[in-house]
């Protein structure tokens, strides 16, 4: 389970709005196969990291095509990473 | 006196009991959209410059993040929101006074350490921890696992039909015919009836909605074998439905509906019928080569499909040679051999024919009101033969349009009269039989009459000429000086419940008679009479197309009165005429449905409760790992700058794991002073070596639910607490926290009784711990005025309840703590800080002198004295490092100082208070706290949120988290309201499949999690001295002033 590979992307979304992107965080966040997601309506943006096995990026794009997205960053992520990286003596 | 005796508690019957009677409502005021919209166009965001102002919520349905109004009105605080579902409207604080008292007391505070790189502008949606949060964790949950002591489920035999919507297809079907689409993947053990079940993708049923009818989706179809008992419940109106003696039904009482076992039904008790409803009207075509896969063989074999030219025929000479050309030749190829070519075929030329005749029909066909009449003819009075199709004609009328169909459908006819017997005409189409019978499926035999299976899809014209034929064939018309009605007679139960779906798509109210074969001499069957009258014939009157004598016979239908049954919207009330036995053997089934309502309609349209209440049994388990729970437990302890020191370890039933014992100590290994168990209490009760080891390892607190004062009000543990009690006074401990989750309307008139019952067990009862309802899911208005309490409310009922011995101006909001605590972190540089938004809690503390009862308020200045820390506390910061010495000195100086708040006339003589809060001060440490909470009996309040007061100011300021084994912590109301985001989600993403539980633990039993309540208990514990202590010897401390 920890090992787990997930796929963190990181997207531009020019056609988002701040009430869009927290509608959209809302519906991203509510999929089983995401495991983190900021959506950020302000600076376009969405980070998100999910299990590609429930999830293929196509269907991702494609969820988001209205926000017309471009991946500008993604890499290959474990589980035990993520959780990794949100304890309280990691983040500050 | 309801209550569950002899079965697993769940407490719906209590519940239903208590709130037969409502005592009070809450009053909402009106606003309209506009108004909403002015206001907020012109308050500020949050509440630092008071009231009004603005903030944002939650929409119950749409999940919507939407800007929302708290003001004033009527000395109430609401909160009001516009969603894409309507506006809402909610009391927030049903006290203005008290909530700007506590507004006063607000104390932010901010974290440095997150677990989530968002920066909360999506606030609830992207939690955890993050830089929008304004508290720490104060106390740290952990859900060990979603096991829990409840369930029970229903069913319906395989037989029994309701209406079910396929994608765009509405059909009333068999639920085992339904079931044969279904593969039963999923294992459930409930109750200790092992089932199975599936999810269905695009199924949909009826379901009530605040009184209209509308579709909701089947989440799970269940079944599981049952032999015994079945009940056969009968109304007035002539409806009936079979069911398992445990299904539950809506009954209205009062005004309201109620759940109630069907083994409890009584003649007299009101169900909840159909009448109206919207349905499909999108058949207008039926595609034969599509059904016609389903003929027997040799049917296909002797069925040809002509017009074939453009076929390529090859891929088919390897098996059938020569035959193939010769096909070609006649364009004409066996059904059979059709089907072998697969692919898409273009079906636009093709036809059907048969051996040896010319007459054919198309590929598709027409669903159009002429056909419908003749199919309405034919189930009113028509049969098969292997060859074709008859119906036997009863007037001259009937005979000359039955013609005229045939003539217009072109179909060849003949006529046949034996000597003595009717005219039958013989529709001479093999094609037209199996049309009828397979693509139709209008069933053989008069007692199994039924109309075509997809009725309900027809076209408008075409289900009113299919009622047309039936009524012309075989209606009748009732006339006398009193009475006119048009009535329609069958053997059939089956065709009576097709036509009254049908009826009532049409918006036409029907009765339905039943006669006995016994009471008709030579009769094999029952008869079924349906009939209509009033308003709703004269609507049937005016849209079917009935034969010329029986528009004489009903002549002048004038005006007629409306039938005389209580409508609710899409429904009626309709009573109970009688319940009767019967037995069977084999598979029974349920639904759960998605709606909130948790209902939907079955057999002759009656409405029925769903499983939703225990149908999440037998889903993934969740339980965490012990290494999870470490790691939850360091994230939280590891907080920057204060790290968590509380830890309330929860469920489900937390005591069901059997590592319990082991992962209370990991609590302690990782440092938690305060360590508390949230439990129901049952397995305490019964295993004292359990309250024994809990003890030895250090758990401080049992949170233990504890509703009221009676079996009705506490359906939970009220016959168990007794031995809880007894249990933990053996071993001296943990202490206990009685904790009340109150509804108006429910058990509010107890809080009172619940704290003089604390007070009469001050030596193990530390706390009581008030939490007005959160009304979780879509809640109707109605039921919000009813059951809604807030922390005022709780607070104004205890002051009635103790006769003003605890009055409103005794309490005080959470955040007064943070002054406190910052005092002491200045006092002693340890951080203590303890805060959350206002609104959120309240607490006092008070003490016991004798006989009487004394608050803090009552001998303690607490204003004074927390504004007089709050400066000690500023002087202090200012002074950087103290000494020891210094300290020390600054610590007398707030002792001395403290007397002058302190009026000793009004304090408890029996206690010394100064003694505990000099040794509070002095050693500011959380055992001299707990020694204090000894002596005292400390009311504490949480009123969490749920959809309709959501308030993100709130959230942000929440210091009640819990911990998720993704590494996140999310506050109590975001992981509890937004389940589908934290709670269920991510219990779904880390839990086991049943059969990997199941892998994992095969000595595992299911109906070992489950607490069975016998009578003999029941009986045992009423006559026992204990029951008599704990309860009965109880020592009022609110006598009457």
């Amino acid at each position: 389970m920890k090992n787990k590979e997930l796929v963190r992307l990181e997207l531009k979304v020019p056609d988002i709005t701040p009430e869009k992107g927290t509608e959209l965080q809302h519906d991203l966040a509510e999929n089983l196969a995401v495991y983190r997601v900021f959506v950020n309506g302000f600076t376009k943006r969405i980070k998100i990291i999910f299990d590609e096995k429930k999830m293929s990026k196509e269907e991702l794009l494609g969820a988001l095509e209205e926000y017309m997205p471009e991946v500008i960053k993604e890499e290959r992520v474990t589980l035990s990473e993520v959780i990794e990286s949100s304890m309280s003596w990691k983040a500050s | 006196m309801k209550e569950a005796v002899g079965e697993i508690p769940n407490g719906e019957k209590e519940f239903a009991q208590s709130a037969k009677h409502a005592r009070e409502l809450i009053k909402y005021p009106e606003l309209t959209e506009e108004e909403l919209g002015e206001r907020l166009r012109n308050v500020h965001y949050g509440y630092s410059s008071g009231l009004p102002y603005k903030t944002f919520s939650l929409c119950p349905e749409s999940r919507r993040l939407v800007q929302a109004l708290v003001w004033e009105e009527d000395n109430k605080i609401w909160i009001a929101k516009k969603c894409p579902e309507g506006l809402i409207t909610e009391v927030y604080y049903e006290d203005s006074y008290l909530f700007k008292k506590f507004m006063k007391w607000a104390y932010d505070w901010k974290l440095s350490s997150y677990n989530v790189e968002n920066t909360g502008i999506n606030c609830p949606f992207d939690c955890g921890l993050c830089h929008r949060h304004r508290s720490h964790t104060s106390l740290l949950n952990i859900v060990l696992t979603n096991r829990c002591n409840l369930s029970c489920w229903y069913c319906f035999p395989g037989n029994e039909e309701a209406l079910f919507r396929f994608g765009s297809e509405v059909r009333l079907a068999k639920f085992e015919d339904v079931a044969k689409t279904f593969s039963f993947e999923h294992k459930v053990e409930i109750d200790g009836f092992k089932g199975e079940y599936s999810i269905p993708n695009d199924l949909y049923v009826l379901t009530f909605k605040e009184g209209k009818a509308e579709w909701t989706r089947v989440s799970k179809f269940l079944r599981r074998k049952h032999k015994g008992k079945i009940l056969r419940i009968i109304t007035h109106t002539g409806r009936f439905i079979r069911t398992t003696p445990e299904h539950k039904f809506f009954v209205y009482i009062d005004g309201e509906l109620r759940k109630r076992r069907a083994d409890e039904l009584r003649p007299g008790d009101e169900l909840i019928i159909l009448w109206n409803f919207d349905h499909g009207e999108t058949l207008t075509h039926i595609d034969l080569i599509e059904v016609f896969k389903k003929l027997p063989y040799k049917e296909k074999e002797k069925t040809y499909v002509r017009g074939i030219s453009k076929l390529n025929l090859l891929k088919l000479k390897e098996k059938y040679g020569e035959k193939v050309y010769s096909w070609r030749n006649k364009d004409s190829i066996p059904l059979s051999a059709f089907y072998e070519l697969g692919g898409n075929v273009d079906a636009d030329n093709l036809r059907f024919g048969r051996d040896g005749t010319a007459y054919e029909i198309p590929t598709r066909l027409e669903i159009t009101p002429t056909l419908a009449k003749l199919i309405g003819y034919f189930i009113a009075d028509g049969s098969y033969t292997d060859k074709d199709l008859r119906i036997t004609v009863s007037h001259k009328d009937v005979e000359e349009e039955i013609v005229k169909i045939l003539e217009e459908l072109k179909l060849p006819y003949s006529f046949l009269q034996w000597n003595g017997k009717a005219k039958q005409i013989v529709i001479g189409s093999r094609l037209m039989r199996l049309v009828f019978k397979y693509a139709l499926g209008v069933p053989e035999k008069a007692e199994n009459e039924r109309l075509p299976k997809d009725f309900f899809n027809f076209p408008h014209e075409a289900k009113l000429s299919l009622l047309s034929g039936l009524f012309n064939e075989d209606g009748h018309v009732v006339r006398d000086r009193r009475y006119l009605n048009m009535g329609y007679t069958s053997v059939s139960r089956g065709l009576i419940r097709d036509m009254l779906y049908l009826l009532a798509s049409l918006g036409i109210f029907t009765r339905v008679y039943a006669v006995p074969k016994e009471k008709m001499k030579g009769s094999n069957y029952d008869l079924y009479k349906l009939y209509i009258a009033g308003t709703d014939l004269v609507r049937l009157a005016d849209l079917l197309d009935l034969r010329r004598d029986r528009k004489e016979r009903l002549g002048e239908i004038g005006d007629r009165k409306p039938a005389k049954i209580t409508r609710v919207a899409d429904f009626y009330i309709d009573t109970i005429e009688g319940v009767t036995e019967e037995n069977y053997d084999g598979y029974v089934y349920d639904l759960e449905v998605e709606s909130n309502g948790h209902s939907f309609v079955a057999a002759d349209g009656i409405l029925v409760s769903n499983c939703f209440f225990y149908a999440k049994e037998g889903q993934p388990i969740y339980e965490p790992t012990l290494d999870q729970v470490r790691m939850m437990l360091r994230n939280a302890k590891e907080e920057q700058t204060i790290g968590a020191n509380a830890i309330q370890f929860t469920g489900g039933e937390p005591t069901l794991r059997d590592d319990l014992i082991e992962i209370l100590k990991i609590a302690k290994e990782e440092g938690y002073s305060h360590v508390q168990l949230n439990t129901d209490g049952i397995k305490l009760a019964f295993d004292p070596e359990l309250v024994r080891k809990i003890k030895e390892v250090g758990v401080n607190t049992f949170y233990l639910s504890y509703d009221g004062m009676t079996p009705q009000t506490n359906w939970k543990n009220h016959w168990e607490i007794p031995l809880i009690f007894d249990n933990v006074r053996k071993v001296g401990g943990p202490g206990i926290v009685l904790v009340p989750t109150t509804i108006r309307n429910v058990n509010d008139h107890e809080l009172g009784a619940v704290i003089n019952f604390g007070l009469n067990h001050l030596d193990i009862v530390r706390s009581i711990n008030i939490q007005p309802i959160s009304m979780i899911g879509r809640v109707p208005k109605k039921n919000r005025q009813m059951f809604r309490i807030t922390i005022p409310g709780a607070i104004k009922k205890i002051e009635e309840q103790t006769n003003g011995a605890v009055t409103k101006d005794d309490w005080y909001p959470v955040p007064i703590a943070g002054h406190i605590a910052r005092f002491f972190e200045a006092f002693t540089g340890k951080k203590y800080y303890m805060t959350s938004h206002f609104a959120c809690g309240a607490a006092t503390y008070i003490f016991l002198d004798g006989g009487k009862v004394i608050p803090i308020t009552r001998f303690i200045d607490v204003d004074g004295f927390v504004e007089f820390l709050a400066k000690k506390a500023e002087e202090l910061e200012n002074w950087k490092r103290l000494g020891k010495l210094s300290k020390l000195k600054v610590g007398g100086e707030i002792f001395l100082k403290f007397r002058s708040f302190y009026d000793s006339k009004y304090a408890p003589k029996s206690i010394s208070v100064l003694k505990l809060v000099e040794n509070a001060f002095a050693k500011g440490t959380y055992e001299a706290l707990g020694q204090f909470h000894k002596k005292t009996l400390f009311i504490g309040m949480m009123h969490f949120q749920d959809e309709y007061n959501y308030d993100v100011q709130r959230v942000e300021r929440c210091v009640i988290h819990y911990a998720m084994p993704d590494g996140r912590i999310v506050p109590f109301c975001a992981f509890n309201v937004i389940p589908e985001l934290y709670r269920d989600k991510v219990q779904a993403q880390f839990s086991y499949s049943w059969d990997e539980w199941k892998e994992l633990h095969p000595d595992w039993d299911y109906k070992k999690d489950k607490y069975f309540r016998t009578k003999e208990f029941v009986e045992k514990m009423r006559k026992s001295e204990l029951y008599r202590k704990t309860y009965l010897e109880l020592k009022n401390y609110f006598g009457s002033s």
